[in-house]
């Protein structure tokens, strides 16, 4: 499992309670104001881009199968043990 | 204080991914190596938030908050001073015997390198002090919720050791490294909202150096003493730690910091994880990154909480006594309702209401309290939960790594080696997921220990202290001096033990009581201005008599054989290399790196 996705998960979810939460309280003390939105608003919308780029790195991490001719680094190997006579063809 | 159901919401989800985690972690743990040590397969970066993860533990976002109320910007000392250039240490020249010996444990690196009575000393002290040391952390969390949300002891230790070990049981190391990490970003989260939110309510940085001098002032300070790390340093009568220069530099940047990074498995542990030594070696260098900027997420509201001139609006279970407390007090005489300092309230008597009053005739104020204080006042419903997920994540994080390094030491450095030697795999397995729930269980009875006989985990803590201390006299000469003998670091461990205990009681802080504070040998030779002064000269006397016993009789005993030190020694390593590996992914120059910018963080707040 790739840690980056509980992680991403769980921010997601509270970005979406925390942001809609804060937008629905009504609260305005300003003790509670962070740029001249309720906090709950601004940690929510911050946790939700936090937790959403996670989510589609840890996607993106998702090793996948590929052919080493797919790659420069793959297609530099290969020549290498063509030369030594690793590889019969 | 009432939560809304949104806070209980945050808090269930929580609890929902710690165990969720577990369970899809089962299927990793199938030998005793995955169990222990995942492997050796994690990437550095993991193992390097799991490592700064595990030592964050609740008594380290709640003391740490105390301290910057009670010490202002010079409890930075802990982290820069007393954190960095151990973390650096142990990346740098440690961790290639550690990883590359192969030893399992850091109790097992003392048997290949020592002997077996060495080992032995180190695996049973440890093991005994990681069960203990949880329990208490398990106390001051339930102790906690109970002052804060009038939440029942039992039920908030229970549940919490409950969830601790079923994550624990199931996936093993694994399972309490990724929960570390995702503590890791939840502690994060929930503290620099915080942060900025106190900040500003207290007008910037400008605001709370002007509110941090008054107060300083009226501790009898000067102005500046809060918020200098350095400056005041000189003398301990001058800055409110009551220590100076050289002991805080020797006793805490060397002894007791280079103790603790370098030779306690909990946080080694985590390094010994990584998938290459590579890894390994950048695990600590990749958390102190984190811990340099800690002192900004967990001092800085402690500084806050003290600087506030508002009154706060929500109260703790215990101090509702005192709102409700109708009688004018006359005046001069301190009360629960005028003792405040900022958000931070007094200590409070719990039958009669009113404030304590210490020796010297001022009222002790609760610090443990800053931070939740801060957290009650600043974050409204929503947030809040976040913010005690944050705590809860800290405590569990720091029992979690406890608890690993509890099963492994018991399992491989305690069981394998004197009680079932030649067993089967799946017994060490099964060995250690049972160590996990006895370790617990423990943990818990010493939760409960602490909170009917708080003396006895005082003495306990103090006997760790005393067995700590010099510990990291014997690894320095074991993995830098190939003469060093096994019955030269056993003799000089148990002598640096005593010269701590000899050095404890023979002294005494200043204004305290002759006991576990010291003096208990019965004269007092000399009288440390501070508690904190007191310690750090304790680990430095256990250090240098275990350095030179150790030494002396090295000197005399038999050495072993070089070829069985190859790996163990520096003398006797390859170095490791990193050719091939991109310059920001080798050791030495992260460790540059992190060097000067502590260097750079120490001047700014000189």
């Amino acid at each position: 499992m790739d840690i980056r996705l509980p992680v991403g998960a769980i921010f997601t979810i509270y970005g979406v309670l925390l942001t809609v939460y804060g937008l629905t309280a009504g609260d305005v003390e300003a003790r509670h104001m962070l740029l001249g939105l309720q906090v709950n608003i601004v940690a929510g919308v911050g946790m939700l881009i936090f937790g959403v780029s996670f989510l589609y790195l840890a996607r993106k991490g998702t090793p996948t199968v590929r052919s080493s001719s797919s790659s420069a680094e793959g297609r530099a190997i290969e020549d290498r043990e063509r030369r030594t006579g690793l590889e019969g063809h | 204080m009432q939560l809304q159901w949104i806070d209980y919401l945050i808090i269930l989800i929580y609890f929902g991914f710690v165990i969720g985690i577990g369970f899809v972690l089962k299927n990793f743990a199938k030998t005793s190596t995955d169990f222990f040590l995942s492997g050796r397969s994690i990437p550095a970066w993991i193992t390097g938030l799991a490592f700064i993860s595990a030592n964050l533990g609740a008594q380290e976002v709640i003391g740490m908050g105390a301290s910057g109320a009670k010490y202002g910007i010079a409890t930075s000392h802990f982290y820069w001073i007393g954190a960095i250039p151990a973390m650096v240490f142990v990346g740098i020249f440690m961790m290639p015997f550690y990883y590359g010996s192969r030893a399992r444990s850091v109790p097992e690196y003392l048997k290949l390198r020592f002997d077996e009575k060495t080992r032995g000393l180190n695996a049973i002290s440890f093991a005994a002090m990681t069960v203990f040391s949880s329990g208490v952390s398990m106390y001051a969390m339930g102790k906690l919720l109970q002052l804060l949300l009038g939440w029942d002891f039992t039920v908030s230790v229970l549940l919490s050791a409950g969830i601790v070990l079923v994550y624990t049981y199931l996936g093993g190391l694994t399972s309490a490294i990724y929960n570390e990490v995702l503590q890791f970003f939840l502690i994060v989260a929930g503290f620099v909202p915080l942060v900025f939110l106190g900040l500003r309510d207290v007008g910037g940085a400008d605001g709370l150096y002007r509110r941090l001098a008054d107060v300083s002032s009226s501790r009898g300070f000067d102005p500046g003493a809060l918020s200098h790390s350095w400056q005041y340093m000189g003398t301990p009568a001058q800055n409110p730690m009551g220590v100076e220069a050289f002991g805080l530099v020797m006793g805490l940047g060397f002894v007791l910091s280079f103790g603790y990074w370098c030779t306690d498995f909990l946080v080694v542990q985590r390094a010994m994880a990584a998938d290459s030594m590579n890894s390994a070696r950048r695990t600590p260098l990749i958390a102190a990154f984190p811990k340099m900027v800690f002192p900004f997420l967990v001092i800085l509201p402690g500084m806050i909480a003290i600087s506030v001139t508002d009154r706060p609006t929500m109260l703790p279970a215990h101090l509702r006594c005192a709102a409700e407390q109708s009688a004018p007090a006359s005046a001069g005489t301190p009360t629960a309702a005028n003792s405040w300092e900022g958000i931070v309230p007094p200590k409070i008597d719990d039958r009669t209401c009113q404030p304590i009053v210490g020796t010297d005739g001022r009222v002790a104020v609760d610090y443990d309290l800053a931070t939740p204080m801060m957290l009650m006042h600043y974050f409204p419903a929503g947030i809040l939960g976040l913010g005690l997920c944050a705590l809860m994540a800290s405590f569990m994080s720091g029992m979690a790594g406890n608890t690993t390094a509890f099963n492994t030491v018991w399992t491989y450095d305690i069981y394998q080696s004197y009680i079932n030697k030649r067993a089967s795999d799946e017994h060490y397995l099964r060995m250690g997921r049972a160590a996990t729930v006895f370790g617990i269980l423990i943990s818990v009875a010493a939760a409960y220990v602490a909170q009917q006989f708080n003396n006895i985990m005082d003495l306990l803590q103090l006997v760790f202290a005393f067995v700590n201390a010099p510990l990291f006299a014997t690894f320095m000469l074991g993995m830098f001096w190939k003469r060093a003998t096994g019955h030269g670091a056993f003799v000089g461990l148990v002598s640096g033990t005593l010269a701590a205990a000899v050095h404890h009681g023979l002294t005494l802080p200043a204004g305290a009581a002759v006991g576990f504070k010291g003096g208990f040998l019965g004269t007092v030779l000399h009288t440390y201005p501070s508690e904190m002064a007191q310690n750090f000269w304790t680990a430095i006397f256990a250090w240098t008599t275990c350095f030179v016993v150790t030494m002396l009789v090295s000197m005399v005993t038999a050495p072993r054989p070089e070829a069985e030190l190859k790996g163990l020694v520096y003398s006797l390593t390859p170095r490791p290399r990193d050719e091939g590996v991109p310059l920001y992914r080798q050791p030495g120059p992260l460790a540059v790196v992190v060097l000067l910018a502590t260097i750079v963080l120490n001047i700014i707040f000189w």
